[in-house]
């Protein structure tokens, strides 16, 4: 409940700032142009609250807090044939001054992702090095050759260097015919180079599935080792005679090599008893432990439990912070918002393709929750999700659909090329499709949150 | 099985509510998602990796529907067009009867994504339409008639399949198509169809067809037409659910799969029951 109120909380904060900025850009160019602006809203809907300033502009608050809009003098009206346009209207202005009247929105949003951007960089980024922990055993990444703390140093010949880098290059790469060719570097990057050929066709990403760990790889914290590094209270590894810092040489007769195997000799138990055999002080000790059946939430499956977890040894010098001066932390802003820009684009492809399943589009329950949790870990977490929502903001406005503000770019453009407004009812069909088109994917997004909180 | 029932029971009281609660806007609305659900459980079953290129391509011809149909209009007149698009479901219930009996062999239709897209719109738009055609019945004289009318052409299929289910328990031999479905048979489907003609009785004492009644011979062919043609709606999607090898449509209703697998035979037996009757009423050609 606290959770909820939380979340509802910072919701509104964030999509309160993302839609003052963005209509802000749509009234304040729009007022440059010398457009008359009658009303700017925060919300849409029945209006809550309004002051009227000296030059006739009402400033409002309304009901609905999922948008807000600028109202410009002349905008909607259908006009009689050869009614004389007051100088000051939207429609009266020139193909040039509207579209940037509409753009000005978008791109608001766009310009407060690379303020925050640069705040979080000259405060320092903590970058992890690009080294990947034990690879899933029958993975993507195990059968092209990925071997445990091998450093990833260039995919299709780009050399990479963040975490970040290599996400965006794999998540391209998912649906692809062409396999992504990958440099490696094994043991920390101390082994030689090694070229692996790693093709994503046929993966689909799931809601809430990280295209890294569907892939098969894991961020390195650490040397996993075989030993036991924590036993969960009330497990049943905790009544056993099993302790922290035992190391596991064998289950089942089963020889084991990584925590992997621990794990797959755990799942495939069925909740039938196993012996595992353990070095003490240099001494093999044999102890026997009958997992417990867990329901999972996530796989709706009951898995087979022990409560035991492995012991990383930690490598000096995996992470370090990255403290940027303004002008580079400007630059790696812009960088970034555009990354970020790419991201969207490509993930709208692949919506359409099927290579994302339409399970993960979210909508404001989703959102909600990131708020809530990012907030949970400070000011600067946040600030991170507010960037990355209103580059999301701004760039899914851009999309050539009516009702958005790139479906107004594209009837202006018609109109640039044309030298004519397309027709009334051109315009109405058009905008339709579009209300429909969006309606019906907020309804879906809507659905998917629901069925996400009840998993 | 608690789930199961507490489903059932949602079902039947938001299926209640949409029909006599909601006035003819809402009823629409309740239409549009039962449209537009069932076009998200399509996609796959045609053969598209994406659940959401079937449902924008759904959502903008039935948009465009919308825009030229102007559906809130339908309680005063039904234009001519409305009924037009209604009969072009009839395309597919009858076409698909030599698919059936091929099954499981000549199936190189379903490749064919643009064929598969067109089927998959004359099943879902032409039931959309005849939904809000049928609910607009008498509409300004009685809110209500309109309603009675659609659940008498729904219960129709549900005397009809549960008619089918005891005949075909207790007598059940001979195989009706055992590569579509295997449970179904020959026996079950003449049961199915006697229970629904005496529900089908019933309606028209009770008076629940509306203007429908005035012409009880067309009344009457309609009613049968829809007993049978409905068993073809649950047919095809059978089909195409073997073909694409998908067990349940979707997971909306929990215990009871997803929407295609509710109204299955509604999107035949609607199109199908108006249709006919248009014709055998000198309405149509």
């Amino acid at each position: 409940m606290i959770d909820a109120l939380g979340g509802l909380f910072y919701f509104l904060i964030a999509l309160g700032i993302l839609v003052t900025i963005h209509e802000f850009g749509h009234f304040i160019v729009a007022r440059a142009c010398g457009v008359k602006v009658l009303r700017f809203s925060i919300g849409f809907g029945p209006i809550l609250f309004k002051r009227t300033a000296k030059n006739g502009c009402e400033y409002a608050v309304s009901a609905i807090p999922l948008g807000g809009y600028v109202k410009m003098e002349g905008e909607n009206e259908i006009l009689e044939k050869n009614a004389p346009l007051s100088k000051d209207s939207f429609k009266a202005q020139s193909v040039w001054k509207r579209a940037l009247i509409i753009f000005a929105g978008p791109f608001f949003n766009i310009v407060l992702a690379v303020i925050l951007l640069t705040i979080i960089n000259v405060n320092g980024v903590q970058e992890r090095k690009t080294i990947v922990g034990p690879i899933a055993p029958n993975s993507v990444a195990y059968n092209a050759g990925f071997k445990a703390y091998d450093e990833i140093i260039a995919i299709d010949s780009q050399a990479v260097s963040k975490w970040n880098d290599i996400f965006y290059e794999l998540f391209d790469g998912f649906g692809k015919d062409k396999a992504l060719l990958i440099d490696v570097k094994g043991d920390f990057g101390k082994a030689q180079t090694r070229t692996l050929e790693l093709n994503l066709k046929n993966l689909t990403i799931e809601r809430n599935e990280d295209p890294i760990n569907k892939i098969g790889l894991t961020v390195c914290f650490g040397k996993v080792t075989n030993q036991i590094g924590l036993i969960l209270e009330n497990s049943p590894a905790s009544k056993t005679s099993l302790a922290v810092g035992d190391e596991v040489v064998s289950i089942n007769g089963m020889q084991i090599e990584s925590w992997y195997d621990i794990r797959a000799a755990i799942e495939q138990s069925n909740g039938n008893e196993l012996s595992f055999v353990i070095k003490r002080n240099g001494n093999l000790y044999s102890q026997k432990v009958t997992p417990k059946l867990e329901y999972d939430k996530r796989t709706h499956k009951s898995l087979p439990f022990v409560g035991i977890g492995a012991k990383v040894e930690k490598v000096e010098g995996l992470s370090y912070k990255v403290e940027y001066g303004l002008l580079d932390g400007f630059f790696k802003a812009c960088k970034d918002s555009v990354a970020m820009s790419k991201l969207i684009v490509t993930s709208v492809t692949k919506l359409i393709d099927g290579t994302i399943a339409a399970s993960n589009i979210s909508g404001p329950i989703a959102i909600a929750k990131g708020a809530q949790e990012s907030a949970s870990f400070g000011i600067i977490v946040f600030l991170g999700f507010l960037a990355a929502i209103s580059v999301n903001l701004g760039i899914l406005n851009l999309l050539p659909i009516p009702v958005l503000d790139g479906g107004q770019l594209l009837f202006l453009l018609y109109e640039a090329i044309a030298r004519k407004e397309p027709t009334k009812k051109v315009q109405l069909a058009l905008t339709s499709i579009g209300a429909g088109l969006l309606f019906t994917l907020m309804f879906f997004a809507v659905f998917n949150d629901i069925l996400g909180l009840m998993n | 099985m608690l789930t199961r029932i507490l489903t059932a029971i949602v079902l039947i009281a938001a299926v209640l509510a949409w029909l006599f609660i909601a006035d003819y806007p809402i009823y629409a609305i309740g239409t549009l998602f039962m449209f537009a659900v069932g076009a998200y459980e399509m996609g796959p079953l045609i053969g598209f990796k994406s659940k959401l290129t079937f449902l924008a391509i759904a959502t903008i011809v039935i948009t465009l529907l919308f825009v030229v149909l102007e559906p809130s209009n339908f309680v005063l007149n039904i234009p001519e067009s409305a009924k037009f698009i209604v009969a072009s479901g009839l395309i597919v219930w009858l076409g698909s009867i030599p698919l059936l009996l091929k099954f499981p062999h000549d199936t190189k239709w379903h490749d064919y994504k643009a064929f598969s897209t067109v089927i998959a719109l004359l099943m879902l738009v032409p039931f959309a339409i005849g939904l809000l055609i049928l609910r607009a019945n008498q509409y300004p004289l009685d809110k209500n008639s309109g309603a009675y009318l659609v659940l008498s052409v729904m219960a129709l299929v549900w005397c009809a399949d549960s008619g089918a289910y005891f005949c075909g328990r207790f007598f059940g031999k001979h195989k009706m198509l055992p590569n579509v479905s295997p449970k179904k048979t020959l026996e079950g489907l003449a049961g199915g169809i006697i229970i629904a003609l005496v529900g089908m009785f019933i309606f028209m004492k009770l008076d629940f067809f509306g203007t429908y009644a005035n012409n009880p011979t067309a009344l009457t062919i309609a009613s049968v037409a829809t007993i049978i043609f409905s068993v073809i709606g649950d047919l095809v999607e059978s089909m195409f659910k073997r073909i694409a090898g998908i067990k349940d449509s979707g997971k909306i209703f929990p215990g009871h799969g997803g929407m295609l697998d509710r109204i299955d035979s509604q999107l035949a037996a609607i199109p199908v029951f108006l249709t006919v009757y248009f014709i055998a009423n000198g309405e149509l050609f």
